[in-house]
């Protein structure tokens, strides 16, 4: 038994069936989710999980109804029951194409949400999961990166915007304006130029537009971990941030979850009644496309290029044919995968798994690492060769980081980016 | 009846769904085809007269109920039919209503 577990004591055990007990009293799609199921097995055919290896524990039922026993009162929650939810309920990546599939309309990321909250309630949430939720509650965003290191970043990327447009496009932090922009800061520090191209896109616009530096991280770990206190916390700061600089609107970037969380989930920000709105910078941008504001080179971007719809934007927050109707203006060669949009199979690195590389201290035979490669991206992978395309555009850090790895791993030759790096590369100034 | 021998068939079969196969999702089925079999074994199988199980109906809708007749085949039929309505609360039978909740709270 891993020493996390051991370490587990009958007053942390009874924590965890005390929180399980409580499940009885739970908002109603969680308790419909445990009562209904009628066992039809449409989901195992939806998840692209079940589909990829014929192992009895990843059937989305099966591993719902092991929470179900256990509400039932017919299994025991012991260490090694908790262990064992701990290795199955970070391999459901939480992308809900089950729910698209399911007669009774159930929601299985709603069982793996919970199970992954009552696990991190006693310290069972995997070790980066929890790192990055510290780091964010230090520092305000997941790379715990300090004021004087966000603004390096982005003077210095305001310094390559010039050499590139020869313009002086801005980056404003903390300036008062009716949009505040925030993003995924890991999307920031590790691939700036999608920031850059946003940027580049409200200097087209001329929208004027801040960033903040206390709110500079839309991303939201505890929509994964399924800590609401911790996703509340964190969705504070963007509605401080927007209330401190007069924002009307909340424009989050190219991170599905980070939308999900700010638009639907929030106590704050998706609180109805606020004196902004929250959308997105894809619903931000077309009105400005289709009005002429915009002239673009798709003749730029001339690769074959196909679209990943992440779970968070496209299933659980709709926008859909927004992103496509930028994409499709920057380059000449869009191929679209098969199936799309709401029933887009998940890249395999979705629910916060993306991230986590060993086995996390549970009993498995391979690391999540592998397991993201080999069985959770699998249908991924064979969807994106199936375009033929050289570019997957992916508006989500969790499904560019799991594609690149995906293709690194298998060989696969085609490159990762994000709609607004294309963009900055189409646009003519 | 084909359609319960079907879902038997998959059940038994498809290793996806036989995973999560629990008695109730067995006895659902096993109980339809009792009745439907009993009901068919009425129809096609040696004649029964069902005459006198009208006139107990009509009786009792009158609320004026006469004796139970002696029907043997019916009864089987009538007995299964009744285990069926008993036992509906309890089994995923009742998820049919249920199906609209459920589309509602997704929706909302």
């Amino acid at each position: 038994m891993h020493p996390r577990l051991a370490a587990i004591g009958p007053e942390t055990l009874a924590r965890a069936q005390q929180a399980v007990a409580k499940l009885r009293s739970a908002p109603r799609p969680l308790q419909l989710a445990l009562d209904i199921c009628a066992h039809c097995g449409q989901c195992a055919t939806a998840c692209q999980v079940s589909l990829s290896s014929p192992e009895r524990r990843l059937n989305p039922a099966r591993r719902a109804n092991r929470l179900r026993e256990v509400v039932a009162g017919r299994r025991r929650l012991d260490r090694q029951e908790l262990g064992d939810w701990a290795r199955d309920f970070y391999e459901c990546t939480g992308c809900r194409r089950c729910a698209v599939f399911c007669p009774l309309g159930l929601d299985n990321s709603v069982i793996t949400r919970k199970v992954r909250a009552i696990l991190g309630d006693i310290g069972l949430s995997p070790c980066r999961i929890t790192a990055t939720q510290e780091a964010s509650d230090r520092l305000g965003n997941n790379e715990g990166a300090s004021e004087a290191a966000i603004r390096d970043m982005v003077r210095f990327l305001e310094e390559e915007l010039r050499e590139e447009h020869g313009a002086a496009i801005r980056i404003p932090l903390d300036e008062p304006a009716p949009v505040l922009f925030a993003t995924a800061s890991s999307e920031i520090m590790g691939r700036p130029e999608n920031l850059m191209g946003c940027a580049t896109f409200f200097h087209a616009a001329g929208i004027p537009w801040t960033m903040s530096t206390r709110a500079f991280d839309a991303a939201n770990f505890g929509l994964f971990s399924g800590d609401d206190a911790h996703m509340h916390r964190k969705n504070k700061l963007l509605h401080e941030a927007c209330l401190e600089l007069g924002a009307k609107r909340l424009v989050i970037g190219e991170c599905g979850h980070a939308y999900r969380v700010a638009k639907y989930m929030g106590a704050f920000t998706a609180k109805p009644g606020q004196p902004y709105a929250v959308t997105d910078i894809f619903t931000e941008a077309v009105p400005v496309l289709r009005r002429g504001g915009l002239r673009l080179d798709p003749g730029r971007n001339t690769r074959p290029v196909t679209y990943h719809d992440p779970c968070n934007f496209a299933r659980s927050g709709g926008i859909m044919d927004e992103p496509r109707e930028i994409l499709r203006a920057c380059v000449t060669d869009f191929r679209e995968m098969t199936p799309n949009r709401e029933r887009n199979y998940c890249c395999g690195g979705g629910g916060g798994l993306a991230v986590l590389e060993t086995a996390e201290g549970v009993e498995r035979t391979d690391t999540f690492y592998e397991f993201r490669m080999n069985v959770s991206g699998r249908r991924k992978y064979e969807q994106i060769k199936a375009t033929g395309a050289d570019i997957v555009v992916a508006p989500c850090f969790n499904c560019l980081r799991q594609i690149e790895q995906l293709m690194d791993y298998h060989n696969g030759g085609a490159g990762v980016g994000t709609v607004f790096e294309l963009f900055d590369r189409a646009v003519e100034l | 009846m084909a359609a319960c021998l079907y879902l038997l068939a998959r059940r038994a079969l498809v290793s996806r769904v036989r995973e999560i196969t629990g008695p109730g999702d067995v006895l659902a089925l096993l109980l339809l085809l009792a009745v439907i079999l009993s009901g068919n074994a009425m129809r096609f199988g040696p004649h029964v007269d069902l005459g006198p199980v009208r006139d107990y109906f009509a009786a009792l809708l009158r609320l004026h109920p006469v004796p139970w007749p002696d029907v043997p085949g019916f009864a089987v039929h009538f007995l299964l039919v009744q285990v069926l309505l008993v036992w509906a609360p309890w089994s995923k039978f009742l998820h049919a209503p249920g199906v609209f909740w459920a589309k509602a709270t997704l929706c909302r």
